[in-house]
C-alpha cells in the first residue's frame, strides 16, 4: 500500500480522517462539492508509486515555486516530506496531478522535464482547479516557501536569499538604528509613551 | 477521585493570574495556580527559530469566518512571547458604550482608577519608554513618514531590561532580558508559598454547599496524563484568558445555577487592520529582522478622529508568510505570490518593506460559540464594521502614499495558506466573553472581578475587560488584575474591611 494510501497513521484512511488531515487547522470548510474521490483513494497512474519519480517531480515544483535559489531543490521541497504536516500523505497524488497538468498545458506529461515557464503553467492549472486539488496545491506552494524564507530547519543558517540570518547574530547598536535618530521623531502627544 | 484542599486556587498562569496568586501568597494564604499548557523554564526553554513545531507547542488558535484569535497555553502564559509592548488604555476606550447607550466598563472602572494599578505593574515588569537612540529603524522611518504629514508618533513603553535586540520577542527572550511574568511575579509567587502546577487542565466548577465550608468550589481537573482529580477552595479566580475562561464557565453551567447569559458573548478583538508597503526612492532602509521585534513608536494622532492607534510592525519571515501573501501592486492582481515575481519581492523584504496597523476601539460584538469541543469566534461583518476596516485600511494607505511610498497588495490567508476572500480580523488583544458589568443582565463578574451570583468565584484575566482599548491589552489585563487582587486580599487575607455585601442571588446561592 502506498504512503498515500496508508496515510499519515500508517492505517488505511477513511474519508473522514482524510478530510480532517487536509484541513491542517481542521477547517472542513475549504472542501466543497467537487472532492476527488481519487485524492483519498490512492488512485493515480502506477509510475507515480515510484518514490524516486514523485521526488523528481516534487523537487521540480520546490524549484518553480522559488525558482533559482541555491538551496537545492530536493531541500526546497524538504516541508512536503515532513510527517508533521499533513500532505505527506498526498504527494503520490500531487506528483501525478502535476503530469496530468503537464500534458494537457504543454503537451508533455513529464513534469520535472520541463522549462519553468511551462512548469508554471501546469502549476497555475492545478490552482484554477478549485475544491481539493487547489487546496493541495496551495498548501504545497505554502510549505516550500515557509521552509525556504523561514528557515525552519536549521535555526542558524536562516535564508541567505532574503538576508535573514536566522538565529540572531550579535553586532553593534549602530546596526539596529540610525545615528541622529531624534531627527526621524515627530512630535510626541503622550506621556511616556501613554496616552492621557 | 483524589480532592486536595486549598485556600485559593488560580485557573491559568498568565497576565491575569500573576497578581492574585502573588498578592494572596504574600498575604499568607495557600495558593495553588493550575496551568493547562506546558512548564517553560525561562529564559532555558526559549529558542531563536521559525521551526513551527515548536511555536505550536505553545501557540493555539481558533477562527471563525470573520474573526480568529490566536493565545499562548504555557507557563506564563502570553507574557512569554509578546512583543513586550506595555501600555495604558487611552481615556477614550472607558468610554465605549453598547448599542442600548449603556458605558461598557462598570462605574469607578476607568483610567484615573487603574492609574495606580498600571503604576504597580510597570515597576514589577520595569516598563520604561523606549530610549530615543533604542528605536530600531523601522520604527525610525515609521516615525518620520509620520513626521511629514504633520502627524504625532510616541515612543512607546517596553517591559524590558538590558535588551540585546535580537528581534525574536515572539519566540522567548533567550536572553532574559524581556520581563515577562517569569523573571518577576512567578518567581515571588513561589517564594511565598505559591504552587505551580502545569499540564493540569481546569475542566469544571461548581459550587459547593453550605456545610461543605469553608471551601466554597469544587475545580475538576484533567492533567497531561489524563488522570482526573480535583481542588476544593474557599476562592477560585479564573484566569484562563477569553477564550480559556469562557470554556471553563460554559463547560459548567450545572454546578453554577445563577451563571449569567452572557458568557461567551461581548467578546472585544482591537481591530486589527494590517497592511504592507514598499519604501519610494530617497527613503532610508527599514530593517525587519534587527532590533526588538516591535519598532518602538506608537501613534495617538488618530485616537480621537477614527478611534485608531497606529504602529509599524517587523514580521519574520516565517509570521510574514503565515499570515498573507504579498506581491506589488504592479504586478496587477493577477500576479503570482509565488514563484519569480515573490521570490523578488522577498529579496527586498527586510529592508525595502514597510508593514503598518492599527488598532480600534472596535464594539465588542463578537461571541464565543461551541463547535464540537471548540469554542470558536463569531462576527457578524456588519456595514459599520466594513466601513471601520476600509477607512482603516484607506488610512493607512494614505500615510504610504503621502510619503511617496506604495501599499502592496495584500491578501490574508488561513491555516493551510487559502486565501480568505472577506474582510478578517486576526487578533491576539482578545478581550471579553466573562465581562465586568453593573449586573448579570448584561456581563458576568461585578466591577471587583466576582461573577454574579457566586461569591468566592472571580475572573481576573481580560475575559472581564468589556471593550477594545487600542493598544496592546497585556498592561491593562496585569493592573486591572492587580486591583482585583487588592479586593481579594482585603476581603480574604483580613485586611481593613471594605467587603461589599454579597448582592441577593448571592445570598441565595449561599
Amino acid at each position: 500500500m502506498s504512503a498515500a494510501r496508508r496515510g499519515a497513521n500508517g492505517r488505511g484512511m477513511g474519508r473522514r480522517e482524510a478530510l480532517r488531515l487536509l484541513g491542517l487547522a481542521g477547517g472542513a470548510a475549504m472542501l466543497g462539492g467537487c472532492t476527488p474521490v481519487r485524492v483519498f483513494m490512492g488512485w493515480y497512474p502506477s509510475d507515480f508509486r515510484d518514490d524516486q519519480l514523485v521526488r523528481r517531480v516534487l523537487d521540480a515544483f520546490a524549484d518553480t515555486v522559488v525558482p533559482g535559489v541555491d538551496a537545492g531543490s530536493e531541500k526546497l521541497a524538504r516541508p512536503l516530506y515532513d510527517e508533521r504536516f499533513p500532505l505527506h500523505g498526498y504527494l503520490n497524488y500531487l506528483a501525478a496531478d502535476l503530469s496530468r497538468r503537464a500534458k494537457y498545458a504543454c503537451g508533455d506529461p513529464r513534469f520535472h522535464l520541463l522549462s519553468r515557464a511551462d512548469r508554471t503553467r501546469a502549476i497555475d492549472a492545478g490552482l484554477r482547479a478549485g475544491g481539493t486539488t487547489e487546496r493541495l496545491y496551495t498548501g504545497a506552494i505554502f510549505l516550500v516557501q515557509l521552509g525556504f524564507f523561514a528557515g525552519f530547519y536549521d535555526d542558524g543558517a536562516g535564508c541567505p536569499a532574503i538576508d535573514f540570518d536566522g538565529r540572531y547574530r550579535p553586532g553593534s547598536p549602530a546596526d539596529r538604528t540610525y545615528a541622529l535618530a531624534e531627527e526621524f521623531l515627530a512630535e510626541e502627544l503622550g506621556h511616556g509613551g501613554n496616552h492621557a | 477521585m483524589e480532592t486536595r484542599l486549598t485556600d485559593v486556587l488560580v485557573v491559568g498562569s498568565g497576565f491575569g493570574a500573576a497578581p492574585p496568586a502573588l498578592r494572596l501568597a504574600e498575604a499568607g494564604l495557600r495558593v495553588v495556580v493550575l496551568e493547562k499548557g506546558p512548564d517553560i523554564d525561562a529564559p532555558g526553554d526559549f529558542r531563536q527559530t521559525q521551526d513551527p513545531g515548536y511555536f505550536l507547542r505553545y501557540y493555539h488558535g481558533s477562527a471563525g469566518d470573520h474573526l480568529g484569535m490566536t493565545w499562548i497555553e504555557g507557563l506564563g502564559g502570553g507574557s512569554g512571547f509578546y512583543e513586550m509592548v506595555s501600555l495604558r488604555a487611552p481615556s477614550p476606550a472607558f468610554e465605549a458604550r453598547d448599542g442600548n447607550g449603556r458605558r461598557l466598563w462598570p462605574s469607578g472602572v476607568d483610567r484615573a482608577t487603574l492609574d495606580p494599578y498600571y503604576e504597580i505593574a510597570e515597576r514589577m515588569l520595569n516598563v520604561q519608554q523606549i530610549p530615543v537612540e533604542r528605536v530600531p529603524r523601522s520604527g525610525l522611518v515609521f516615525s518620520r513618514m509620520m513626521k511629514n504629514l504633520g502627524y504625532s508618533c510616541d515612543r512607546a513603553a517596553y517591559a524590558v531590561r538590558g535588551c540585546r535586540g535580537s528581534g525574536f520577542c515572539v519566540s522567548g527572550c533567550i536572553y532574559g532580558a524581556k520581563q515577562s511574568l517569569h523573571m518577576n511575579y512567578i518567581p515571588r509567587a513561589r517564594e511565598a508559598g505559591a504552587e505551580y502546577r502545569t499540564g493540569v487542565e481546569a475542566t469544571s466548577v461548581r459550587a459547593l454547599g453550605p456545610d461543605e465550608r469553608p471551601a466554597r468550589y469544587e475545580v475538576t481537573c484533567r492533567d497531561a496524563g489524563g488522570r482526573v482529580h480535583a481542588y476544593r477552595a474557599a476562592v477560585v479566580v479564573l484566569a484562563g484568558g477569553t477564550v480559556g475562561t469562557a470554556r471553563l464557565l460554559l463547560a459548567s453551567r450545572r454546578g453554577l445555577r445563577h451563571l449569567s447569559g452572557e458568557v461567551g458573548r461581548r467578546v472585544a478583538f482591537n481591530g486589527g487592520v494590517k497592511t504592507a508597503g514598499r519604501l519610494g526612492p530617497g527613503w532610508p532602509d527599514g530593517d525587519m529582522f534587527t532590533g526588538q521585534s516591535h519598532p518602538g513608536m506608537i501613534s495617538y494622532h488618530f485616537l480621537e478622529s477614527h478611534g485608531v492607534t497606529i504602529q509599524a510592525a517587523k514580521p519574520l519571515p516565517l509570521q510574514a508568510i503565515a499570515a498573507a501573501r504579498l506581491r506589488f501592486d504592479e504586478n496587477g492582481p493577477g500576479s503570482r505570490y509565488w514563484g519569480e515575481p515573490h521570490l523578488r519581492l522577498m529579496r527586498k523584504y527586510r529592508r525595502r518593506v514597510i508593514v503598518l496597523f492599527a488598532l480600534g476601539l472596535t464594539p465588542a460584538t463578537a461571541r464565543l460559540e461551541r463547535d464540537g469541543d471548540d469554542l470558536k469566534p463569531r462576527l457578524e461583518m456588519t456595514d459599520e464594521l466594513r466601513e471601520y476596516y476600509g477607512r482603516t485600511k484607506e488610512l493607512l494607505h494614505a500615510i504610504y502614499r503621502g510619503n511617496g511610498c506604495r501599499p502592496l497588495d495584500v491578501e490574508f490567508v488561513d491555516s493551510g495558506g487559502m486565501a480568505r476572500d472577506d474582510v478578517f480580523f486576526s487578533t491576539t488583544h482578545q478581550l471579553g466573553s466573562c465581562p465586568m458589568s453593573e449586573s448579570a443582565e448584561s456581563g458576568v463578574v461585578d466591577a471587583a472581578g466576582a461573577v454574579h451570583g457566586h461569591p468566592g468565584l472571580y475572573v481576573s484575566d481580560g475575559a472581564a475587560l468589556p471593550g477594545s482599548i487600542a493598544v496592546s491589552t497585556s498592561l491593562t489585563i496585569l493592573a486591572n488584575a492587580e486591583r482585583i487582587a487588592e479586593g481579594l486580599v482585603r476581603r480574604y487575607a483580613g485586611g481593613a474591611a471594605s467587603a461589599a455585601e454579597p448582592d441577593a442571588s448571592s445570598r441565595a446561592a449561599a
